[in-house]
């Protein structure tokens, strides 16, 4: 399944603080190929989902380097780095974070209207269709409010996937979930896996972290194990 | 530009009440500025409207100015212009030679509608018991008529008739109540020691208190024998000037000392401390006006900073989605100028019902005021309303400045740790 690494990590540093300096990542390099579906574990403060941040461009190295589909985006300017986030990158966060005054189908398409070059009627059928793949296609013109925690955390798969990125990255997103709702992020991040998507997963629960392929566990901002898991 | 306005409407409409009380600090700003303006620019419109139809724009007196070195005026045929109009004998510096062809050659020069001579000076009028004290102005009705057009204030009798007999006399309403006396009734004119029985042939209404209860019109001839003036150059005080644009009177004042030698005075020097007291009285009104609005910016930072505040989380999801900083500086900065304009339309709207309203309100203006006038005369012109859009929109950006810059620089990265 894995094919060219879609993502490269090269002794990436990240540093936090102004007056006491703390390393928060500490020379991490890895690769992520496409087609990937790697799980980035450790406890509270080990740095994964800073590196996270790291991998998916928002966040810039202190020092190192991180090539996102050829592109060094360590170099990029502030805006160069946020038409490349929408372009290339999906983001499912822990908590929905779904914009209160739009409903279901307008939070997904916003990120497709914001990048241009597609009219509304398109954007709204390719939002409907993320949708409809994860069985909220009925609950399109609902506002966020109206909708349990897992729909909602459904919706911001469907807005992450709306603009069929090259790599879905996602911070804990099973984290604010009960274990039903939870139960079926992970299957629709399996099945988008297996439909060739390159994910990479925040995660301190262990049952999810092992049903992907390759755990990256950090401890202190270091990478201190890799393991291969079957999966299901 | 489409996708951001839409983001910006469903968050004014999200938050409409705190919204709302933003827009009501620039609504109350602008209502106070319509409305005000409208007082004070109809007040000063009623007013020069009509001195600048009963009074002069120009006066030249017969007071010669030091220097002769007078030119010829542009296009001005014939000798000097002084040679023109200047006759030997006498005082020459206190008269006008030939008054009469120099009101003509005034009214060649470029700008001047019309010329009149006059004669002026102060008398006592009297009708059974009462008297009054009155300026005795001593005109060519006719042709004082192109500089005043006074025919048109002619409220009883005829101003055609006026120059039909010698001892015609024009007076104003408030010198006709006060003496009793009505067109066709006689009155005593007293000046200088001379006695003079006038026939009211007209009466005349300006609204300007000034002018009604104290000007006394009568012929010329007239009015030189009673203030013991004699004919011609002798009778003269000087020549009223009526110009086609009343703004131009300084320049055109300056034109006509220079070209006759003589002393001239435009409407705006005979004005000069009304007109100072009139700009006093609007700056101190803009000045408090503009601190009406700055007290609604203020409004409109302290929601949006407020907003700002509870809407990072949002800011950081837009960013994180390829929101760039400048849509999310350009979202806040709109929604505070959206709210300005809101304000700003409601306060036009109601500043508008407020001066329909002051139309009705009845005025008062008794003899203690400048004018009379049974209502308040109310102005409401259009710069007014574009002024006030456009400065509400200023403060409404101005004070969406700050909370939009800050929000430009939330880091989503700062909000996503915040969450974790």
């Amino acid at each position: 399944m894995t094919q060219s690494p879609v993502i490269e990590a090269r002794d990436v540093v990240r540093e936090l603080g102004t007056t006491v300096k703390q390393r928060v990542v500490d020379g991490v390099s890895l690769d992520i190929a496409e087609g990937d579906f790697v799980s980035l574990t450790g406890a509270s403060g080990s740095g994964k989902s800073t590196l996270l941040y790291l991998l998916g461009v928002l966040d810039r190295p202190t020092s190192g380097t991180v090539t996102v589909a050829g592109t060094d985006v360590s170099a990029l300017s502030d805006d160069a780095r946020a038409r490349f986030r929408s372009e290339n990158i999906g983001y499912v966060f822990q908590f929905h974070f779904l914009l209160p005054e739009f409903t279901a189908l307008e939070n997904v398409v916003l990120p497709l209207l914001r990048r241009g070059g597609i009219r509304d009627s398109e954007a709204n059928a390719r939002g409907l269709e993320a949708l409809t793949a994860l069985e909220l296609g009925h609950l399109s013109a609902r506002l966020p409010d109206q909708l349990s925690g897992g729909q909602q955390q459904r919706v911001a798969i469907a807005r992450a996937l709306a603009g069929r990125p090259r790599v879905l990255l996602a911070d804990e997103p099973t984290g604010a979930l009960d274990s039903a709702s939870g139960e079926i992020v992970m299957q629709i991040f399996e099945r988008l896996w297996g439909e060739g998507m390159t994910l990479v997963m925040v995660t301190h629960d262990s049952r999810f972290a092992r049903r992907a392929p390759r755990e990256i566990s950090l401890k202190d901002g270091r990478i201190v194990e890799t393991r291969s898991h079957d999966p299901r | 530009m489409k996708l951001l306005g839409k983001i910006v409407l469903r968050q004014l409409w999200a938050r409409r009440g705190l919204n709302a009380i933003a827009a009501v600090g620039v609504l109350l700003g602008v209502l106070t500025l319509v409305a005000i303006s409208g007082i004070m620019d109809g007040a000063g419109e009623k007013f020069f409207s009509t001195i600048l139809q009963v009074s002069p724009h120009i006066v030249v007196r017969a007071e010669r100015l030091d220097s002769a070195t007078t030119p010829r005026p542009a296009g001005f045929e014939g000798p000097s212009a002084i040679a023109y109009v200047t006759a030997t004998g006498g005082d020459p510096r206190r008269r006008i030679q030939r008054p009469v062809e120099m009101a003509d050659a005034i009214e060649k020069l470029e700008g001047v509608v019309a010329a009149s001579p006059f004669a002026v000076g102060t008398g006592i009028v009297a009708s059974s018991s009462k008297t009054r004290p009155v300026e005795l102005r001593g005109v060519d009705f006719a042709r004082q008529d192109r500089v005043t057009p006074l025919h048109g204030y002619v409220v009883s009798g005829s101003y055609a008739s006026l120059a039909a007999t010698p001892d015609s006399a024009l007076i104003g309403t408030l010198i006709a109540a006060d003496l009793g006396v009505k067109v066709g009734d006689r009155i005593t004119c007293v000046a200088r020691g001379q006695t003079a029985s006038l026939r009211v042939a007209a009466v005349f209404e300006t609204t300007i208190n000034a002018v009604d209860k104290g000007r006394l019109y009568v012929n010329l001839r007239q009015a030189q024998s009673l203030l013991r003036r004699g004919d011609g150059i002798d009778g003269i005080d000087g020549i009223e000037i009526r110009v086609g644009d009343p703004t131009h009177a300084p320049e055109i004042t300056t034109r006509i000392e220079r070209v006759f030698g003589y002393d001239a005075e435009s409407w705006q020097q005979v004005n000069a401390n009304f007109l100072g007291l009139l700009a006093q009285q609007g700056f101190v009104v803009n000045l408090v006006i503009g601190a009406l609005l700055a007290v609604g910016g203020f409004g409109i930072l302290a929601v949006q900073i407020m907003i700002v505040g509870q809407k990072r989380r949002d800011i950081a999801i837009l960013r994180s989605v390829g929101f760039r900083r400048a849509d999310i500086l350009q979202i806040f900065l709109a929604q505070g100028v959206a709210i300005a304009f809101v304000g700003s339309l409601f306060g036009s709207l109601f500043g508008h019902f407020a001066l329909v309203w002051l139309r009705t309100v009845k005025a008062g203006g008794g003899g203690g005021t400048i004018f009379r006038a049974e209502f308040m005369p109310i102005q409401e012109t259009w710069q007014t309303y574009l002024s006030a859009a456009a400065f509400s929109l200023v403060v409404g950006a101005l004070a969406s400045l700050l909370p939009a810059w800050r929000a430009s620089r939330v880091d989503p990265i700062d909000v996503l740790r915040g969450q974790l």
